[in-house]
C-alpha cells in the first residue's frame, strides 16, 4: 500500500515577471520502507515538490492550484497549520540542500537538534539535549561538540548535523533534497552511506532528490524523472536505468561521460528547458526531442504504464 | 574575549588624546581672549596681562595642551568663566539629566522601533507595512526642533496635560516632563530602527535555516523570536548604538526647545558667553561617552553573534 501519494499536484509561483508553472500535475507514490529517487535538472520542480509535501512553500508567491498529497490517509494540503506542525519533523522530516546555510548561525548545534525533539516529545530541555548528544554520536560527531556553533564545523559535519536534526524524532519519512550536492565526493560517499544505514536502522521511507544518477543507482529502489514540472518516466531503478524509454531520460544517460572513452566534449541535450512561464499545449520536451512529430506539438502526452510499474510520458515510446 | 575588550578600552586613550587635541586646537583658533571675558568691562591692559601670566595663556600651544590633559586626568577641567565654579562640577550636575533623557529616548526607540520593523517585515506589503513605512519616512525626515514645537503646541497648550519645558521635581513630575522631550528625541532613531529591523528581518526570513526550523515543526512565533530576530538584530544594534551616541551629544536642539537642564543646553549657553573651558569640558565629556558607547555596542555584538565572539577571542590572543 502506498504510504505517501501525490496526485495531480499543480503549483504556480506568482511573481512580478509572470506566473511560473513550477509543477504541472505531478503524481507519485512512495511505498513504505523504500527509497524513491527524484531526478531532474535545476528548475524542474524538485525542491518545490519537497516544500509542498512539507507545507513550507513561500506563502506569498507559492500557490497550490490543484492536487492532493495523501500521507497515511490524511490530505496534507487540507491540514491546518497546527496539524502540519505536529507532522513536520515528527512524521516527515527534510534534509536541505546546502548545509552551509541550513543551520542557524547564532544557535549551537545542540540547541538546533534539541529544538526538533522539544517540538514533538514532551520532555524537558535537559532530556532533549541528551537526545541531541545521542543524535550527534549517531551521525559520527563527538557528543562533546554539542555546545559548538555551526561556524566551528566543516561542510560535511554541518550536513551530518542537518541529518541529525531530521532524524531526531525518528520520522517515518525523510525527504532529502540534494543532500550531497554541496559536498565533495569522498564526504558524499560517507554521508550517503550513513543515511542508508540510518534509514535501515529506523525503517524510514525516503524521497531522495538529486541530479546525480550515480547516487540514484546506489541508493534508490524506484526512480522518477521530472522535467519542466512533470514526471516523464517512473519505474524501478532497473527499469529506468536499463530500459529507459523517454528521450529526456535517454539524453540524461548519454550525457554521463564514459570512463574508458576519450571524448573532448560531453554529450548534451540540445536546447534549454522550457520557459516555465509559458502555457504549452503539446509535450513539454518536444522542442529538444529528436523523435518529435506533429502529434507531440499539438497533444499533451499522458504518463502511460508500458510494462508493470514502469511508466513513460511519450507518444513515440508506447 | 575579555582580553579583546581590555584592548578596546585601552585604545580609547589615544583616541581621547587625539579628540582633545583637535577640540583644543579649534578653540585656540578663536580670537576670544579669555582674560577679557573673565574680567569683563573693568579690564585694563595691566590686569589682562597679569591674568595671562597667572593662567599661562601665553605659553606655547603644546604646553597648554599638555597641561590641560594632565589636569583632566586629575579630574580638573578648569574653571568656568561664567559661573566661576569648576567646569567638572557643572558637568557632573547636568550629565545625569542628559543621560536620563537620551536613555529614555533609546528605550523608546527599542520598544517601539524594533516591534514595528518586525511586524512590517512579517506582513510585507500589507496595510500595516505601508503605514509604518510612511511613519518612518516622516520620523526620519522631520527635524527635532519642529517636532518638539508641535508636541508642545498640542500637548501643553491645546491640551494642557504635559509640561512644556523644564525638568519636574519628584519622580512623577520628572517622568511627566520627560515624555515630550523623550518622544521628540527618539522619533528619528525609532524611524531608523524600524526601517533597519524591517530590511534585516526580510533578509533573514528568506534564509535557508528558517526553512530548516519550519521543517522541524517549530511554531511561527518561536521561529520569529528565536531564529529570525536574533539574526536580524545585528544591524539594528549598530543603528541603535550609533543613535545613542548621537543622542548623548545631539540633544542640544531638544534640550534647548524643552529647556531641559542637560549638557546640550550647557554647551550652547557656554558658546554664547564664550566660556571656553566649559565648551571644551562638554565636548571632551561627550566624545568620551560616544566612544564608550561604541565599544559597548561592539561588545554587545559578541553576545548576539557567536561568530563575532570567536573573532574577538582570536583578536584577543594576538
Amino acid at each position: 500500500m502506498s504510504f505517501l501519494s501525490i496526485d495531480n499536484l499543480k503549483v504556480d509561483y506568482v511573481t512580478d515577471d509572470g506566473i511560473v508553472h513550477a509543477l504541472n500535475g505531478v503524481s507519485l507514490e512512495l511505498v513504505q520502507g523504500e527509497t524513491l529517487g527524484l531526478v531532474g535538472e535545476t528548475g524542474a520542480g524538485k525542491t518545490t515538490m519537497a516544500k509542498c509535501i512539507m507545507g513550507i512553500l513561500p506563502k506569498r508567491t507559492g500557490k497550490i492550484r490543484s492536487g492532493e498529497i495523501t500521507f497515511e490517509e490524511k490530505n496534507l494540503l487540507k491540514c491546518s497549520e497546527k496539524e502540519l506542525q505536529s507532522i513536520r519533523g515528527a512524521q516527515i522530516a527534510m534534509i536541505f540542500q546546502d548545509p552551509m546555510t541550513s543551520l542557524n548561525p547564532v544557535l549551537t548545534v545542540g540547541e538546533q537538534i534539541a529544538e526538533a525533539v522539544e517540538n514533538h516529545e514532551r520532555c524537558g530541555k535537559a532530556r532533549a539535549m541528551e537526545r541531541a548528544e545521542e543524535m550527534l554520536e549517531l551521525v559520527g560527531i563527538p557528543a562533546e561538540r554539542v555546545h559548538e556553533y555551526p561556524h566551528q564545523f566543516s561542510g560535511g559535519m554541518k550536513q551530518r548535523v542537518v541529518i541529525a536534526i531530521a532524524l531526531a524524532c525518528n520520522p517515518k519519512m525523510l525527504i532529502a533534497d540534494e543532500p550531497t550536492t554541496a559536498l565533495d565526493v569522498t564526504i558524499q560517499a560517507q554521508v550517503l552511506e550513513m543515511m542508508q544505514s540510518l534509514k535501515r536502522q529506523l525503517n524510514t521511507s525516503m524521497l531522495l532528490i538529486t541530479h546525480d544518477l550515480g547516487v540514484v543507482a546506489q541508493n534508490c529502489d524506484r526512480v522518477a524523472v521530472i522535467y519542466a514540472g512533470e514526471i516523464v518516466e517512473y519505474g524501478t531503478v532497473m527499469d529506468v536505468f536499463k530500459r529507459m524509454k523517454h528521450p529526456y531520460t535517454q539524453g540524461l544517460f548519454s550525457s554521463i561521460p564514459q570512463i574508458n572513452a576519450d571524448v573532448k566534449r560531453l554529450n548534451s541535450i540540445p536546447g534549454l528547458m522550457l520557459d516555465p512561464t509559458l502555457d504549452v499545449e503539446g509535450c513539454r520536451f518536444c522542442d529538444r526531442c529528436k523523435y518529435a512529430t506533429e502529434e507531440c506539438r499539438i497533444n499533451h502526452p499522458e504518463l502511460v504504464e508500458i510494462e508493470s510499474g514502469h511508466s513513460v510520458r511519450c507518444f513515440q515510446k508506447k | 574575549m575579555w582580553k579583546y575588550v581590555l584592548k578596546r578600552l585601552l585604545l580609547l586613550i589615544p583616541v581621547m588624546l587625539g579628540t582633545i587635541l583637535v577640540v583644543f586646537f579649534i578653540m585656540d583658533q578663536s580670537d576670544v581672549d579669555p582674560a577679557k571675558v573673565m574680567l569683563g568691562d573693568a579690564a585694563t591692559e595691566e590686569t589682562i596681562a597679569q591674568l595671562h601670566e597667572e593662567l599661562g595663556l601665553d605659553d606655547p600651544f603644546l604646553v597648554r595642551y599638555a597641561r590641560y590633559v594632565l589636569n583632566l586626568i586629575k579630574g580638573d577641567m578648569g574653571t568656568s568663566y561664567n559661573y566661576h565654579t569648576p567646569v567638572a562640577n557643572q558637568i557632573a550636575a547636568r550629565l545625569p539629566n542628559t543621560i536620563l533623557l537620551a536613555g529614555t529616548a533609546v528605550l523608546l526607540t527599542i520598544i517601539v522601533g524594533i516591534p514595528i520593523g518586525v511586524l512590517a517585515a512579517k506582513k510585507q506589503y500589507s496595510f500595516f507595512d505601508n503605514i509604518s513605512m510612511v511613519f518612518c519616512l516622516f520620523g526620519a525626515a522631520s527635524p527635532a526642533f519642529w517636532i518638539g514645537l508641535i508636541l508642545v503646541l498640542v500637548f501643553s497648550l491645546k491640551l494642557p496635560i504635559l509640561p512644556a519645558s523644564g525638568m519636574g521635581k519628584g519622580f512623577i513630575n520628572c517622568l511627566l516632563s520627560l515624555i515630550l522631550p523623550a518622544i521628540t528625541l527618539s522619533l528619528h532613531g525609532t524611524a531608523t530602527a524600524a526601517r533597519t529591523t524591517r530590511s534585516s528581518m526580510l533578509d533573514t526570513i528568506r534564509q535557508d535555516y528558517i526553512d530548516t526550523a519550519r521543517a522541524k515543526g517549530t511554531s511561527e512565533k518561536v521561529i520569529t523570536r528565536k531564529h529570525m530576530l536574533r539574526n536580524a538584530l545585528i544591524p539594528v544594534i549598530t543603528a541603535v548604538g550609533l543613535n545613542f551616541g548621537v543622542l548623548l551629544g545631539g540633544s542640544v536642539l531638544t534640550e534647548t526647545v524643552f529647556a531641559w537642564p542637560g549638557i546640550g543646553r550647557y554647551v550652547i549657553e557656554s558658546i554664547k558667553t564664550q566660556d571656553i573651558p566649559s565648551v571644551l569640558g562638554c565636548v571632551v565629556t561627550l566624545s568620551v561617552m560616544f566612544t564608550i558607547v561604541n565599544v559597548l555596542v561592539d561588545i554587545l555584538y559578541a553576545f548576539v553573534d557567536p561568530r563575532i565572539k570567536a573573532q574577538y577571542k582570536r583578536a584577543g590572543r594576538k
